[in-house]
């Protein structure tokens, strides 16, 4: 018991990174299916893409880091190009790659996203390198930076990323909530035809959840290269995995759910890893999966399915 | 049924998927079949091959696979090819055979009951793994038997099949109540689950051993497996396995066309169509679905179990997300709920990426393709050739331009020779000295520029579209041809996004209507 | 209906165009001084001309058509793959000695075959300019997936001008195209191939330079046993055939010595993040933790989170981990970790300093992996350099001549020679440690 109680904290702060990763790369499932019904499994390569951007805009400012620019504004820079790359990266693949096929059988835009992601990934490979490549530890938060409280060790780019996410969520929540065009985001997802009646542009709405997503998983790919250091061009197949699952058992098309589902996803490999065994987290975090959608088959805040007869 | 629709089925053979409609009721049916109507240079050669009567289609298919090996293999088609063998010829066959089996068994749960199942691979992996247990030595390491297991062949493969059939029934009946995306994700999680578990399970204790079990050995997986036997004639070379599998492919086939001819097919296809309007007409959904779900199963195993004895082991990696890939593109490719779809996909994605291995063949296809594409696009008008005319001469005056501005720019050192095609055009194109990042440059520009040409509608797309194909043949020279094992993924990737827009019901598929 | 069939028309008589220009030999001596600029009308010619020949073949094509086109669709496999070769053979008669590579060039494990490839191209490259005889590197992507791998070396081994190969990666690639190779009578020098198994018995056209697992696996728990005490250890591999095989050895060579507090875990090597694994490592606080990952960028976040949680045993690594840029990158908290390598750093050593400087120049940075795919092609090269003196070039001779090889010392600093089954006679284990921002040398 004692021993449980050592680990507990850390494990925490573990399954809370990860969940925030986890529920960034979600969030853009959840709102692209939410409004095309579509799975975009070249997601994962988006995350991907933002992280080497993110260490593209990293090794290029990092002179002037030391002189005039703060880290913390450095940072925010990073994050910032990382999204608007992502952003219009997602933008090109939905024109380009879901668009025309948006009458097609649902499971055409499968294939053709797996094309990008094919694409993506050794477009990436070619230009850069095939060798994983880092961040570096210490060159944007100096290694070893905590938070202490009590005896509670909080290591600086953990709570970075925590605090990122909760942030990023908070702004997304209020904006499909209350400005026009997340009402518009709203009104396509319940009904497409509809709103494109009442005057929403349906196009662009699509347009900008993609770029909305996009750039949340752009951020995820920053964000783990500031907290894990490690990247690599292959680095998106997993995220966009759990990313995916996540959101499917936080309920697909739900914002909420997929924050929800990122965090329980990560709390569970978290806590399995430590508490059960590293070696078969995947397997036990699969297990989990199963027990969710037995006891709700459409995730924990997804609506239920309601036929149209 | 009007007599116009009469007439034109006298034009155009009757295609099994027309025999039934359900949802579908006579006026879509119509634009359905004016839909159908293909165009174009396939659309063309489509209606030609079907012109030949089925029964020929099918004989001229089999002839041709059964005597492919033997043409290959023939000593003037090796002299003249100046290969000592043609075994690599024969094995990429084998492989599609292989994954011919997989992808009808694949028609059958996704293209027939449209049950979206991305564990399917975790059966072929079943399969493989089981036939480890039943017909090699490797049991004996478990401390159960003294000498490993060594069933024959005609005993082994229907167990496994029947084991994994349950299996996949039970994995169905486990997730009965998801539907779409939902139990996509719940067997893709089985799917990854199985390698996961392949990898690692590696030491279990068991009660009655005092050491732990290797169950799986691991990433290096079970090695030197029984090869199948029948009657005593043991299948040995490549060859022999060819043509077994050939007879596999060919029977499976059969069974699954005549099923899909019988009840329970027409029955799997109004539970695509509408499940709910399937249940209330009384159909036993829940078995059809279990059916769909084990008979698949049953399929892959069988293909699994086989492979693994031609190749003589099972590694985890074999069965792992990379194969559900390959499998789902070439159902989809070849048009989903299409037999003969399906086997067409399943020969471009086994063929294609052998083929792309030759750096010739893919700067063969990559200039084919181009001017193809530039020919699919504008049509032999003279826009085309104002475009292919106007990038050769512009590319020549940049040339002059460049080596007159800025004699250095132009080092003229290409990365590669390559055939004389290659040479002409590194000939013709401004070569800097370090090629590599330019390179790489312009292979993002190119991509940029070409997808801005397919949405404006501005006179300026043209010279652009010039530039970007210029571009593009510098990146393909400089870059791309220097690494062909990356070139030849980007290359699969591309033709996959292209192909799916420009088709997207698949090359054999048919479109759908569906009515709202 | 016409325009149809003139297109038609117009992509076969192309196609055929461009097959045409492709067979053409191109061992016709590369004119490289020739003047750019008079060869490039020729270049824009070709399309003129078949535009013309488009407008005179109508007569001929129609009929052939429709029987040809539904023919050649299935049969694309026989038909297609003859044309690819019907280049390579023409080729012959100017005889190019080719030398295949086997190695994962594209997806995860890229980074490693990339290296390995582009040091063999470097090691044959600077051989050709020593000796005046051309080798051309074929590449073959296997993906580390012996189903594929087996499809690439069936490849190489049609191709009567291949002579050798090098590679493959990957102990469960090395066994399953090993029979294929010993069949065919043609040599592979595998420069990563580590499982005891390969060698025991070998077959007799498959050479490793370097030593494996049964020898790397009791040197490094013998010097976690006696020169770091380490009396319990937590063995991590990364489900990787090598890190399986290697941490099985040492598994077993530290509970021979008595250590019986040995835990084992297994991360995939996608894993980005480790922070659990190390939550678990460090409550059950051993002396040692063993991480043969190849990945070194991985390396360097565990060393970090390792140091973060506040572990405070050694931290050990194996081949992979000899590569100075996981230390760069991680910083204090890689100080003091130990590498157990098999040759002397590759980076400084003496023999190697014009293949690395000439990696650096074409390629980049390089990790540890390219010295000993250098080493393979050399000796390859060398055996084809010998049989071409002997004017006996055939699959035979280099693979007797591979044998017979006898470096002392080889690109790498170590002597090279082969035993009965062609694995490296003698070889032993380094240890480094790392001290500042470069590995020193502490053991054995």
């Amino acid at each position: 018991m004692e021993d449980f109680l050592l680990r507990l904290p850390q494990t925490l702060i573990n399954g809370l990174t990860l969940g925030s990763v986890y529920a960034l790369i979600a969030l853009g499932y959840s709102m692209v299916y939410g409004v095309l019904k579509l799975l975009n499994f070249a997601h994962g390569d988006v995350y991907m893409v933002g992280a080497y951007v993110g260490l593209a805009v990293m090794t290029v400012l990092i002179p002037a880091a030391g002189a005039f620019l703060p880290i913390p504004l450095l940072i925010i820079v990073m994050l910032l190009v990382a999204m608007v790359v992502t952003g219009v990266l997602g933008i090109m693949i939905e024109r380009f790659a879901y668009r025309p096929l948006r009458n097609a059988p649902r499971i055409a835009p499968l294939i053709s996203a797996l094309g990008v992601s094919f694409v993506l990934q050794n477009f990436i490979q070619l230009t850069v390198s095939p060798r994983p490549l880092s961040y570096g530890s210490g060159t944007l938060i100096p290694t070893g930076s905590a938070l202490m409280v009590g005896d509670l060790r909080l290591q600086t780019s953990r709570l970075l990323v925590i605090g990122t996410t909760v942030l990023l969520m908070v702004v997304l929540a209020y904006f499909v909530r209350s400005t026009r065009l997340g009402r518009a985001m709203r009104a396509v997802s319940q009904d497409p035809e509809a709103a494109e009646m009442m005057g929403v542009n349906v196009d662009f709405v699509i347009a900008a959840t993609f770029f909305i997503g996009s750039a949340l998983a752009g951020v995820g790919g920053v964000l783990v290269g500031i907290v894990f250091f490690s990247v690599r061009h292959t680095m998106g197949f997993i995220a966009g995995l759990k990313g995916f699952t996540a959101s499917v058992v936080g309920g697909i098309g739900s914002i909420p759910g997929a924050l929800l589902g990122g965090y329980l996803i990560g709390m569970a490999e978290a806590f399995a890893s430590v508490y059960i065994s590293v070696t078969f987290k995947d397997a036990i975090t699969f297990l989990i999966l199963l027990l969710v959608l037995l006891f709700r088959p459409t995730g924990l805040l997804g609506k239920p399915i309601s036929r149209k007869v | 049924m009007s007599l116009g629709h009469e007439r034109q089925i006298k034009q155009q053979p009757v295609t099994e998927e027309e025999e039934v409609r359900i949802g579908v009721d006579e006026w879509v049916a119509q634009v359905d079949r004016r839909r159908q109507q293909r165009s174009g240079p396939w659309g063309q050669f489509m209606r030609r091959w079907e012109a030949i009567p089925a029964s020929w289609r099918v004989a001229l298919v089999a002839l041709l696979l059964l005597t492919a090996p033997l043409v290959v293999q023939s000593p003037p088609v090796l002299d003249a090819l100046n290969l000592t063998d043609a075994d690599f010829i024969v094995r990429t066959g084998a492989t599609f055979l292989i994954f011919s089996l997989l992808a009808v068994g694949l028609t059958v749960v996704v293209g027939y009951a449209g049950l979206l199942d991305l564990g399917y691979v975790a059966f072929y992996g079943i399969g493989g793994y089981a036939y480890a247990y039943l017909a090699s030595d490797f049991v004996a390491t478990l401390g159960i038997t003294e000498n490993g297991i060594h069933l024959p062949s005609l005993i082994a493969l229907p167990i496994i099949i029947v084991i994994t059939a349950f299996v996949g029934w039970l994995l169905g009946f486990a997730s009965i109540r998801l539907s779409g995306d939902y139990l996509a994700i719940v067997t893709l999680g089985f799917g990854l689950l199985f390698v996961q578990l392949a990898m690692t399970l590696t030491r279990v204790d068991v009660f009655w051993l005092d050491r732990s079990l290797d169950l799986t050995r691991g990433p290096n997986g079970i090695n030197r497996l029984d090869d199948l036997s029948f009657f005593g004639f043991q299948l040995e070379s490549t060859l022999a396995y060819y043509y077994f599998f050939l007879l596999l492919v060919g029977l499976i086939v059969l069974i699954v066309y005549r099923l899909n001819h019988s009840r329970i097919g027409r029955a799997w296809r109004a539970l695509r169509e509408d499940e709910l309007a399937t249940e209330v007409m009384g159909m036993p959904v829940r078995r059809l679905k279990l059916t769909a779900f084990a008979m698949g199963a049953g399929i892959a195993a069988l293909a699994g179990a086989s492979q693994a004895a031609w190749q003589g082991n099972v590694v985890p990696t074999r069965y792992n997300a990379l194969a559900l890939i390959d499998l789902y593109a070439m159902i989809v490719l070849g048009g989903t709920g299409s037999l003969p779809g399906a086997l067409l996909g399943a020969f471009i994605f086994t063929v294609l990426p052998e083929v792309l291995r030759s750096v010739q063949i893919a700067s063969i296809f990559f200039y084919g393709g181009l001017v193809l594409g530039l020919l699919l696009w504008l049509g032999l008008s003279r826009r085309f050739l104002v475009v292919l005319g106007g990038l050769v001469a512009g590319g020549l005056v940049f040339k002059v331009i460049a080596d007159v501005l800025w004699p250095g720019l132009d080092a003229g050192v290409a990365p590669t020779e390559g055939m004389v095609l290659n040479r002409l055009v590194q000939e013709w194109l401004v070569l800097p000295a370090n090629f590599e990042l330019v390179g790489n440059i312009a292979i993002g520009l190119a991509v940029l520029l070409l997808l801005l040409v397919t949405v404006t509608t501005r006179r300026w797309r043209w010279p652009m579209l010039g530039v970007a194909l210029y571009l593009l043949i510098f990146a393909w020279e400089t870059r791309l041809v220097v690494e062909p094992a990356v070139t030849r993924i980007l290359i699969i990737g591309t033709t996959l996004v292209v192909l799916m827009i420009v088709r997207p019901e698949g090359l054999l598929g048919k479109p759908r209507v569906t009515v709202v | 209906m016409i325009s149809k069939r003139r297109i038609t028309l117009f992509l076969l008589t192309f196609l055929f165009a461009f097959a045409m220009a492709a067979c053409q030999p191109q061992a016709t001596a590369p004119a490289d001084d020739e003047p750019a600029v008079e060869e490039l009308p020729a270049d824009d010619e070709p399309v003129a001309e078949e535009v013309e020949e488009e407008v005179e073949e109508p007569a001929e094509e129609p009929a052939e058509e429709p029987a040809e086109e539904p023919a050649e669709e299935p049969a694309e496999e026989p038909a297609e793959e003859p044309d690819d070769e019907e280049m390579d053979e023409e080729e012959a008669a100017a005889g190019p000695i080719r030398v295949g590579f086997l190695g994962p060039l594209t997806g995860g494990a890229a980074f490693l075959g990339q290296e390995q490839l582009n040091f063999a191209k470097v090691a044959t490259e600077i051989f050709s300019e020593e000796s005046g005889i051309e080798i051309e590197i074929l590449e073959g992507d296997t993906m580390i997936d012996p189903d594929e791998a087996r499809l690439v070396t069936e490849r190489f081994l049609a191709d009567p001008n291949v002579v050798a190969v090098v590679g493959p990666a990957g102990s469960q690639v090395c066994e399953a195209v090993q029979p294929l190779f010993a069949e065919a009578g043609v040599a592979h020098v595998t420069p990563s191939c580590t499982r005891i198994s390969l060698t025991d018995p070998g077959t007799e056209t498959f050479f490793r330079p370097i030593p494996h697992d049964g020898l790397q696996g009791p040197t490094v728990a013998a010097y976690m046993f006696d020169e770091l005490g380490a009396r319990s250890a937590f063995l991590v591999d990364d489900q990787s055939s090598y890190a399986v095989g290697l941490t099985d050895e040492v598994e077993t060579a530290l509970s021979a010595m008595g250590v019986d507090d040995v835990e084992r875990a297994s991360v995939t090597q996608e894993e980005t993040d480790f922070s659990s694994l190390v939550t678990t490592i460090v409550a059950d606080d051993p002396d040692v933790v063993f991480f043969p990952s190849q990945i070194a960028s991985q390396l360097g976040t565990m060393a970090v989170q390792l140091q973060e949680q506040g572990y405070d045993g050694e931290y050990f690594l194996a081949d992979g981990g000899f590569d100075i840029s996981w230390v760069e990158t991680a910083g204090d908290a890689a100080e003091g970790t130990y590498v157990s390598f098999f040759a002397p750093d590759p980076h400084f050593v003496e023999e190697m300093e014009p293949y690395n400087e000439r990696y650096q120049e074409q390629y980049g940075d390089f990790g540890a992996f390219g010295g000993p795919s250098a080493l393979s092609a050399d000796i390859i090269a060398h055996a084809i350099g010998r049989c071409v003196e002997a004017d006996s070039l055939s699959r035979e001779c280099v693979r007797d001549e591979i044998a017979a090889t006898d470096m002392d010392p080889s690109i790498l600093g170590i002597p090279v020679s082969f035993d009965e089954n062609g694995q490296l006679v003698g070889g032993e284990f380094f240890i480094f440690q790392v001290q500042g921002d470069q590995f020193v040398l502490v053991g054995p």
